[in-house]
């Protein structure tokens, strides 16, 4: 991999990064992420790290550290799934675009719902949690992304887990964001199809398991993040 | 004579490589977006790990 050209270099951690996210949304056990963090062609995603930090690419080693968080977080490695999480906010954080942003703060906010579930349902962490999903959501409103509907699914299902919604209401409110992301899907001819796919995938396997669990949130919920 | 060696002689072996990343980058990055099943993700991993074969 050092042998490449430093824009063949960026380039790998490019693909290896988006292929480490179509494994994590094609993942089905715990087994499947510990994939997500093998070598392919001689680069995995800490090269991608290492290599986005190398080059200054910042954008790129905040999405990177995004993913890395996602797959902590499924493989149960709560410490690091906060700390990437923490440092993707850093790095975007004095930088223009705002769907990082709320990429990353959707991100931590998930981690920290899941990672401390219990504390969670003791309505501790509340503040924080809603403040990250709802700063997430004014910014991805403001640039108008499909996105915003993942906001609002984390959202709901932080109530669910708080019983500030019953599991009827929350299946409505699903089924309300999947109709969104099909109606949006209609009036862009190339649009974004995948978003409506996997809170369909959700919405599905929430009706299947009847719950949200830990587990669930760790090896399904995750799956919203990469949308 | 293969398509590819026609591209190799005329363009090089760099040439064939980067047209070839280019082209399965575009692959990769649409064919994610427009997924609508398994089977597109599938195709989409396919086209990603192809990239990083033809760096």
């Amino acid at each position: 991999m050092c042998s490449l050209k430093a824009e063949d270099r960026l380039r790998a951690a490019a693909g290896r990064a988006n292929l480490a996210k179509i494994q994590m949304l094609l993942a089905k056990s715990k087994d499947d992420f510990k994939k997500v963090y093998e070598k392919v062609e001689g680069i995995n995603l800490e090269d991608c790290i290492k290599i986005f930090e190398e080059m200054e690419n910042k954008y790129g080693e905040a999405f990177a550290k995004c993913n890395m968080a996602t797959c902590c977080l499924a493989l149960k490695r709560d410490e690091d799934a906060i700390k990437f999480a923490e440092d993707s906010i850093k790095i975007v954080k004095r930088k223009p675009d705002e769907f990082s942003k709320a990429y990353a703060e959707l991100t931590l906010a998930y981690v920290m719902m899941t990672s401390r579930l219990s504390d969670f349902k003791k309505e501790e962490l509340s503040d924080e949690v809603y403040e990250l999903i709802r700063d997430a959501y004014e910014k991805l409103e403001k640039i108008r992304v499909t996105s915003q509907f993942t906001a609002l699914a984390l959202e709901a299902i932080a109530k669910y887990l708080q019983n500030e919604i019953n599991y009827d209401e929350l299946l409505k409110e699903l089924d309300g964001f999947v109709e969104e992301l099909e109606f949006a899907k209609e009036l862009e001819d190339a649009g974004d199809n995948k978003k409506a796919w996997i809170m369909r995938q959700f919405k599905d396997a929430v009706k299947k398991k009847g719950d949200i669990d830990e587990d669930f949130l760790r090896l399904e919920g995750v799956k919203l993040l990469l949308a | 004579m293969f398509f590819k060696d026609k591209i190799i002689n005329r363009w090089s072996e760099k040439g064939y490589y980067e047209s070839k990343f280019i082209i399965m980058d575009k692959l990769g990055t649409l064919t994610l977006i427009t997924a609508e099943s398994e089977d597109d993700l599938k195709r989409a991993h396919e086209y990603e790990k192809n990239i990083l074969c033809a760096l």
